[in-house]
Order: C-alpha cells, then structure tokens, then sequence
C-alpha cells in the first residue's frame, strides 16, 4: 500500500517535471534572434530538468523526459524540430547520467553543464548535416556553438546547483 | 554535494574554446574574395563570387525558400517553415558564417573557392 502511494506520487512529480522542461523550452524559443548570438542558440534551462533528474531520480526518469521533450517538439515545431531535440538532448542526457551518477569524477556542476551544453550542440549539429547533407556546417556552426556552450553551461550549471537542494527534498519525500 | 566549480572545469573550458577554435581554423585558410556556395539536399547548386555581384537580385533555389543576393552579402529572404532560424540569420558578409534552412534541405555557407578544405573536417 504504502509503496503504491509513494510511485504515483512520483509519477505526478516526473509529470510536474515533465512540464517544467516543456515551459522552459517554449519560453526560450520566444527570445528573439540577437546580434552576436547564434541564431536558433538558446541558453538550454530545459537542461537543468534532465540534469536534476539524471542525478536525483534515475537514468531512465531522465531519457523519458528528453523523449516526452522531442515530441512535444514534434507536434509543435515538426519533424526537423523533434530530430533535432532528440538528437541534441539524448546526447547530453547521455553525458549527464553518466558524469554527475560517478563518484570518480571530479568535476563541478559548471564543468559538467559545459560538457552536456557541447554535447547537446554536437548532437543537434550532427543531425542537422545529415539533414542538409553539407558538412559544412560544422566549421559554420561549430565554432560559435562550442563559445555559446560555455556561456549556456556556466548557466545551467550554476541553477542546478541553486535548485538541486530544494528539489532534492522535495524528491526524497515521495 | 558537488562543488559548483572545482579546479577541474578550467580544463573543460580550455578544451571546449580550444575546440571551438579548432573548428574555426578551415575558415582562415580560405581565398581572399567572398564566395558563396549555396547546397540544396547536399549538392551544391550555386557558387557567387560575392565581390563581383553587380546589382541586388534574388533567386529560388526551392519552391517557399528564396535567397538574396547582393554585393558583399547573401541572405535568405522567405522561408516556409514556421521556426525561420535562417531568415533570421541575417545577412552572411564575412567568410565562416553559415546560414541553414533545415526543414528545406538547403544550405547557404561563405568560404572561399578552395572546397578541399571545408571537406577534410
């Protein structure tokens, strides 16, 4: 009895989080393009949802809110959109269950942001050459998306850091 | 809990700007006149030598998408999809940018003639 109540629970949680990643990546897409800023850039707060649940909840509590992520972005932005969110956030996922579930791995939340930001960018890049079939995209794009990876790491990095705490108790009470 | 910075995340970033300066290095070695190489579902179409375009014009690679080009720069001007990540691009004027119009396939990018080394990376 009490184990059933504990798993819908944390089912409604996963569903809170769910939408949170959704809310986030809508509210990025509706910065407008800036100069200096690569365009369709954008600072990956939806991140900062894998990120905690890659490290609090479970590797696949994660991978299905990247996925639930994708075709949200399907439905709503099309069928590149959903390639491109699955292929970018599948990837940094990736990186995130496996960097911040170590032990060994000494690093920080803003090393750890920078290196699921890259990954993200080198997913999304990867799919969008097979998309547009030039490889040229990648000494195009690349550059600028590794610079921007940074700056949108030190971000995510630093508000999982502030939000982990808060979600962690809240979590652990399920 | 983790630290939120330990000594180590300055060896990611050197490596991540290293990298990013890794991927621009094919962008220095390119010809001194700007050309543009547009590719329509990985086949490229059209090459502009931007310098020598006399007058502004604009040209449909695609059916929706339409590209404009005039001196020292190329831009895309329409796009059907509803995201227009490329129109928004702006104007290309200087060698390295990159503007993609993913849901149509087609790709403007500004390098200078010598393709080679744009396909060894």
């Amino acid at each position: 009895m009490e184990r059933k109540k504990t798993t819908i629970k944390k089912v409604a949680f996963l569903g809170i989080m769910g939408a949170l990643a959704l809310s986030l990546s809508f509210l990025e897409s509706l910065i407008p393009p800036l100069p200096g800023i690569p365009p369709g850039a954008k600072p990956g707060l939806a991140n900062v949802v894998t990120m905690f649940l890659a490290s609090s909840a479970g590797v696949a509590d994660a991978f299905g809110i990247t996925i639930i992520k994708a075709v949200f972005a399907g439905i709503t932005r099309g069928t590149t959109a959903m390639l491109m969110s699955a292929a970018g956030g599948l990837l940094s996922t990736l990186a995130a269950c496996i960097l911040l579930r170590s032990k060994k791995i000494k690093l920080g939340y803003i090393g750890i942001g920078i290196i699921c930001a890259v990954c993200h960018n080198i997913g999304q890049l990867t799919i969008a050459c097979f998309l547009s079939g030039t490889w040229a995209l990648v000494t195009g794009y690349g550059p600028f998306l590794m610079l921007f990876a940074v700056a949108t790491g030190f971000v995510t990095g630093t508000t999982l850091k502030l939000v982990l705490p808060a979600l962690e108790k809240t979590f652990n009470r399920l | 809990m983790r630290k939120l910075f330990r000594r180590a995340d300055i060896i990611i970033i050197i490596a991540v700007l290293f990298l990013s300066f890794l991927l621009f290095i094919p962008n220095l070695f390119n010809n001194d006149s700007l050309v543009a190489s547009v590719y329509v579902d990985g086949e490229q179409t059209e090459e502009i030598n931007l310098d020598k375009v006399e007058g502004d014009y604009a040209f449909s690679p695609k059916k929706g998408t339409v590209i404009s080009v005039k001196k020292g720069a190329i831009c895309f001007s329409e796009a059907t999809c509803r995201d227009k990540i490329c129109v928004d691009s702006g104007w290309l004027t200087a060698k390295g940018q990159t503007s993609a119009c993913l849901p149509e396939r087609v790709v403007i990018t500004i390098n200078g003639t010598d393709k080679t080394d744009m396909m060894t990376y």
